[in-house]
């Protein structure tokens, strides 16, 4: 171990971190107004030395693994460790410092023991309703991020405990559901507090010398860990490319290119070659690209590294200013987050595989099908705005399948339940199944994606907006080592009286058939949403038969791709 | 007036708990369980202690059948049926993963297959109105499908209709007409569980639907057990809500028994609490494999409907809230690849067990390194039935040691602190989850295990106090035979503090009482005293977690509900720091609870054994290292003596550590009490 802390003491204290950061995490989840808040968990909450390293984390969502290590480190940094008081809190939305996008919100609150500044305690968390041109504020078809929502510089909310309430007026007035704003940012900053007290109590138990020599400590004792983690990886340059098929506002596939050299114990993550910055918000920030990073490589080594600032510094990332992989202002990056996210992370997973081929996945859905929706509710009269997504398949494994109906990689969130989102909302829901034979063919299958179909109730009229990916033929999930691609995601709408579902394109002209804001749907107008699935890994026709006659039996596969692609004749 | 018993089936023992009312004595046995006939234990249990069979006027047995029954998937074919549209729920579930970077984790496999799912063409709305009618001709169809599959499996009927819980009518018409015609046992959903969230709901009634057939030959048999031995009482069991009921009611509902063999830790050590004089406890039920962690508010064990059996997969029915850790005496300690030591959660069980039972066991374990420390006496565990041999505990940490690149007792001492912090840190989340202050709490120190830790887990987290009752290893038994008849009902509503009337409010919880009485009086096998409790869960619109606000029983007023608001509203502040005056106040589900007399137990007072001897031995404590320990016999202790720490009080079934800034305190009611020093 080295060093003078027992390795006990280290790791009761490491213990201690994620604790207090958990419990910031569950006071929030329990007192959150939005659903994306509370139910999708769609929130980090992070513990920092004064000198802007984080030494312990709780992420409940793995989107802000990057944007929560930048925030509080570049905040600082900017205004400055001696411009924090006893009690201030400061809040931060701006994608291009440090965040993931622009409806994620930081607060930072300073942790004071004995009168001097111990750290920081901090969470990030995804407001459902930020303003902007689109209610759900995910614009689609944004060029610029005025039209992504109320973007705000770090700014000190509460001042020595006393809210300032001018910021507050400010803000709830350029957002649609103020009311759910009011009650999220209070559960945001009212969990700061419990996490506050915790840690002044570890203080007050341990000694503060103790607690910031074994922070010291944890984080070079990631840092061995991850490399040593990265020096099991075999020695060389390993390449992947991958498409997005439009970027929302020009009708054209965005290609990202990356490279991973594996050299020694340290890696290095090259996004070069990714194409330059689009028109649309697709655009990942510098913290989405260095999230997606950091995830698949979380994903291939041991996970119960402790995650501090020490397990970063093995790995360096490339990510040129002013592509798609490094947004700048003002360029658009509301999508990135969600869609670009889990595609960069599975590149990386990918351009793996032949080093670590027991440890890697194929490609998963890899769009939340994000679906926003709002208007007034014809039984309350209340303005409403959801966001709404869906679960795809999973990639296929060496050594087994992949799950069926899974969120995104970059997120964890849970769906809305039926009965649930029709208490809320004037839509029905006519249907909720897996899709069969969306799973990626392979030895190992992927999982499959699911079908949502939605009907405005009567006497309504809905505002619907939609981010999706992997609706356009050959851009769905990636098999690997032979194995096959995943069914594609869908978004489509069958105005009442039609017969058939068409694209939102075709129905009502906009550029992208997957990315457009602001279709007023009304009585009677259904609308289908279709979750991608996974790729398969590995031969179809090497697939053990009980495998295939279980899928056919559950109805998984077809008995004629059963038959065309895994060479499965019925007994 | 007779002999009331209680019964607890555990993996490894079935425990036996008896007392005579008349005579106020007790009776205690342990026996081997035997997983594949339960009912043989039972049988076993009742033979060895003795009893008079005629005089006996309750059995409460506490199962763990239906559990075991879900985990190694034995049940019965189950058709779920379902509204149209939505017969893929249970296999979509709630699309969440349980870790954030682990491609091997499988989501649950449902107990249903895919083509068992069956669409039944009906719709209600979310206010309960039907949208599409239920039709004959659609049950005619059902009914085809249901026969086709009656091929000699085991078969069993689950019904979940979206909205159900705000009109059962389709429901109640799909079982009266599958039941006449089939003759197979039909779950509603809006009976098992009536709760909103489709998934959660219609799983919870394919539980119950799987487990029905089993827990049918399980009773009949218990019922024969004890006619063989005797007994004219029917057999009750223990339900996951703590409650008992006659076993012949409570098999309708097999959902319900799934937390039955744990329920009993957590009824057994609130009784304790109350009886050492103190309501708010942490209950630590540590055994051989894992540590359940049970809190106790107001005297009683705080419950919930969120059980998962792994995660994603809830039986979303009233349980005791139970949280379980994976550290237990036959906890593994391990260095990972980044070179800490670990403790658990993999377990080597009790058998091979730890290194010191000689039985082949390689790995080092919590037991071995107790035994290390001198906090266990080699020739006295679990009364000296097992001779552990220290020798091969020695061995199994030097080879941990090695790894380390320490010595042997620094890696015992390690690991025993390792594991308590893991328990602290549980502890502290549980509590966090409630909002309360785990300092003010005492702990009471179940399971063979629990004594031995609780003392240095209570230092981690600030607590002063740890109680011990007699036998901790037999507290289960004992909360079965403490338990009372109890019903739990709740209903889901959708109203608001702007929308919501008093009458409306009143009528919603007569329905709901009326139903929950005459349930517990088939549950306690007639017209029995008990007690009604009200509450509603609240919380601000738009908010996922709700607050629990008692309501006075009776007709409410208009005016009544601002109190019940304001009283929402103080809690909320206590919790979290603040209040948000203005924000509509949502009203998520009406619970009622009714629950039978308090029963007067006598004390179970231990004692009378040979006066302590002037035995010690050299006991391992943190700052200390290893210092000459007095060793006392439990039953040795008199009443209401005190003595300071360091000592090792050992019985029957657990080791007490009291480490040295604490004392023992002997109470008068067969509790021993552990209290830190002050300063």
């Amino acid at each position: 171990m080295g060093g003078g802390i027992d390795p006990v003491t280290l790791a009761i204290v490491n213990n201690a971190f994620v604790n207090i950061c958990r419990e910031m995490g569950i006071t929030m989840m329990r007192t959150a107004f939005s659903p994306i808040f509370n139910e999708g968990l769609d929130f980090s909450c992070v513990l920092f030395d004064r000198h802007g390293n984080m030494i312990g984390q709780a992420e409940f969502c793995p989107a802000q693994i990057a944007a929560s290590l930048f925030i509080v480190r570049w905040t600082v940094e900017e205004l400055g460790v001696d411009s924090f008081e006893e009690g201030d809190v400061v809040l931060h939305n701006d994608p291009y410092r440090g965040g993931a996008h622009i409806p994620e919100h930081s607060v930072i609150r300073p942790v004071f023991f004995d009168g001097e500044l111990f750290g920081f305690v901090a969470n990030v968390g995804h407001l459902a309703e930020i303003g902007g041109k689109a209610v759900g504020s995910f614009a689609a078809d944004a060029t610029e991020v005025f039209q992504e929502g109320l973007r705000i510089p770090p700014v000190k909310i509460v001042s020595r405990d006393r809210p300032n309430m001018d910021l507050w007026r400010l803000i709830m007035a350029n957002h649609r559901t103020p009311r759910n704003t009011w009650g999220d940012l209070n559960a945001q900053i009212g969990s700061l507090r419990v996490a506050e007290r915790s840690v002044q109590l570890l203080l007050e138990r341990y000694g503060r010398d103790l607690v910031e020599e074994a922070a010291e400590e944890l984080m070079d004792y990631s840092e061995r860990w991850m490399r040593t983690e990265i020096r099991a990886i075999p020695d060389g340059r390993y390449a992947f490319t991958a498409r997005m098929e439009d970027d929302g506002v020009v009708e054209r596939p965005v290609t990202f290119h990356v490279e991973v050299t594996v050299d020694g114990d340290r890696l290095i993550v090259d996004w070069t070659g990714t194409d330059p910055q689009v028109r649309g918000p697709i655009n990942a920030t510098y913290g989405v690209t260095a999230g997606a990073t950091y995830n698949a490589i979380f994903h291939l080594t041991d996970q119960s590294i402790p995650k501090n600032s020490g397990v970063y510094r093995p790995i360096s990332i490339i990510a040129p200013p002013g592509s798609a992989v490094n947004v700048v202002y003002p360029g658009p990056s509301v999508g990135g987050n969600t869609e670009t996210h889990p595609k960069l992370a599975d590149m990386v997973i990918a351009a793996l595989a032949q080093a670590l081929p027991g440890r890697v996945a194929a490609a998963e859905g890899g769009t939340a099908c994000n679906f926003l929706f709002g208007g007034f509710h014809p039984r309350t009269g209340d303005y409403y705005a959801n966001y709404h997504l869906e679960g795809g398949g999973w990639g296929a494994k060496d050594y087994d399948d992949g799950n069926d109906a899974i969120i995104v990689k970059n997120g964890n969130c849970r769906n809305t339940p039926v009965e649930i989102f029709e208490t809320r909302y004037p839509l029905r829901t006519i249907e909720y199944s897996l899709i069969p034979d969306s799973g990626g063919p392979g030895r190992m299958r992927g999982g499959l994606g699911t079908r949502r179909i939605l009907r405005v109730e009567p006497s309504t009229e809905v505002t619907v907006n939609a981010l999706f990916d992997r609706t356009k033929p050959g851009f769905g999930a990636w098999g690997l080592a032979g194995g096959g691609t995943g069914g594609r995601a869908a978004i489509m709408v069958r105005r009442k009286g039609d017969a058939e579902f068409r694209t939102f394109s075709e129905a009502f002209g906009t550029v992208s058939p997957s990315k457009f804001t602001n279709i007023l749907l009304e009585e009677g107008d259904e609308v289908l949403i279709d979750s991608p699935g996974g790729g398969g890994y590995g031969d179809p026709r090497a697939r053990d038969r009980e495998r295939v006659a279980r899928d056919v039996y559950e109805g998984f596969v077809s008995p004629e791709r059963a038959r065309d692609l895994y060479g499965w004749e019925c007994p | 007036m007779g002999i009331r018993v209680g019964i607890d089936t555990g993996g490894t023992f079935t425990d036996l708990v008896a007392v005579d009312e008349e005579a106020g004595r007790w009776h205690v046995a342990k026996v081997p369980s035997n997983p594949k006939d339960p009912v043989s234990a039972v049988a076993a249990a009742l033979e060895a202690a003795g009893l008079d069979p005629e005089r006996i006027s309750i059995v409460v047995v506490g199962t763990t059948i239906g559990i075991n029954a879900v985990l190694t998937r034995t049940g019965a074919r189950v058709l779920y049926l379902t509204t149209k549209g939505f017969e893929d729920v249970p296999f979509i579930q709630r699309i969440s993963r349980k870790y954030h970077y682990d491609f091997r984790w499988r989501k649950p496999t449902p107990l249903v297959h895919r083509p068992d799912c069956i669409g039944v063409d009906e719709r209600l709305d979310e206010e309960g109105r039907e949208l599409v009618p239920l039709a004959t001709r659609e049950l005619e169809r059902v009914l085809e499908s249901v026969e086709s599959r009656a091929d000699g499996d085991r078969l069993a009927i689950a019904v979940c209709f979206l909205f159900s819980y705000l009109d059962p009518e389709h429901e109640l018409a799909t079982r009266t007409f599958l039941e006449e015609r089939t003759g197979l046992p039909v779950s509603l959903s809006h009976e098992v569980a009536p709760i909103w969230r489709e998934y959660e709901r219609g799983t919870t009634a394919i539980v119950d639907a799987y487990l029905k057939p089993l827990l049918d030959e399980y009773v009949s048999g218990l019922g024969d057990a004890l006619v063989s031995q005797g007994i004219s009482s029917r057999p009750s069991l223990l339900k996951s809500n703590g409650g008992h009921a006659l076993a012949a009611e409570a098999r309708e509902r097999p959902a319900h028994l799934l937390l039955s063999g744990i329920a009993g830790g957590a009824i057994g050590g609130a009784h304790f609490a109350r009886l050492a004089g103190t309501e708010k406890g942490i209950v630590v039920d540590m055994g051989g494999t894992s540590c359940d962690v049970c809190l106790i508010v107001g005297g009683e064990p705080l419950y919930s409907s969120d059980f998962e059996i792994e995660y994603g997969f809830p039986v979303s029915v009233p349980s005791v809230s139970t949280k379980t850790i994976g550290a237990g005496g036959g906890s593994i300690g391990w260095v990972d690849s980044g070179g800490f030591l670990q403790v658990g959660p993999g377990s080597a069980g009790a058998d091979p067990g730890p290194a010191c039972y000689g039985r082949g066991g390689e790995e080092t374990t919590l037991t071995d390194a107790n035994l290390a420390l001198g906090r266990l006496n080699p020739d006295f565990f679990l009364g000296g039935r097992l001779a552990l041999d220290a020798s091969l505990s020695r061995a199994a940490l030097g080879r941990l040691a090695a790894k380390l690149g320490r010595d042997a007792v620094d890696v015992a001492a390690s690991m025993v602190r390792v594991a308590n912090e893991n328990m602290a840190n549980a502890i502290r989340i549980v509590t966090v989850e409630q909002g309360i202050d785990p300092r003010e709490f005492a702990i009471v120190a179940m399971g063979g295990a629990g004594p031995t830790h609780a003392a240095e887990i209570a230092a981690a987290i600030g607590i002063g106090r740890v109680i011990v009752p007699a036998n901790p290893g037999l507290a289960s038994a004992f909360g079965a035979l403490a338990a009372q008849v109890r019903v739990d009902a709740v209903k889901s509503v959708y109203l608001t503090d702007v929308r919501a009337t008093a009458a409306e409010v009143s009528r919603l919880f007569t329905e709901l009482e009326s139903r929950s009485v005459a349930d517990f009086e088939a549950q306690a096998g007639g017209v029995a005293s008990h007690e009604v409790r009200r509450s509603i869960a609240m919380r601000y619109q738009g908010q996922n977690y709700e607050t629990e606000v008692t309501v006075p029983g009776g007709e409410l007023a208009d005016d009544d509900l601002p109190g019940v608001y304001e009283q929402f509203a103080r809690l909320y502040e206590s919790f979290y720091g603040y209040r948000l005056d203005g924000i509509p106040i949502e009203l998520v589900r009406l619970q009622v609870v009714v629950v039978g007399e308090d029963r007067r137990l006598p004390e179970l007072v231990q004692g009378g054994g040979p006066a302590a001897r002037d035995e010690s031995r050299e006991v391992w404590f943190p700052e200390h290292g290893f210092v000459a320990t007095p060793v006392v016999r439990r039953d040795s202790l008199e009443l209401g003596s005190v003595r300071g720490g360091p000592a090792i009080v050992e019985e029957m079934d657990s080791t007490i550590v009291v480490p040295p800034a604490w004392r023992l305190e002997s109470g008068r009611r067969g509790v021993l009490e552990l209290v830190r020093e002050e300063g």
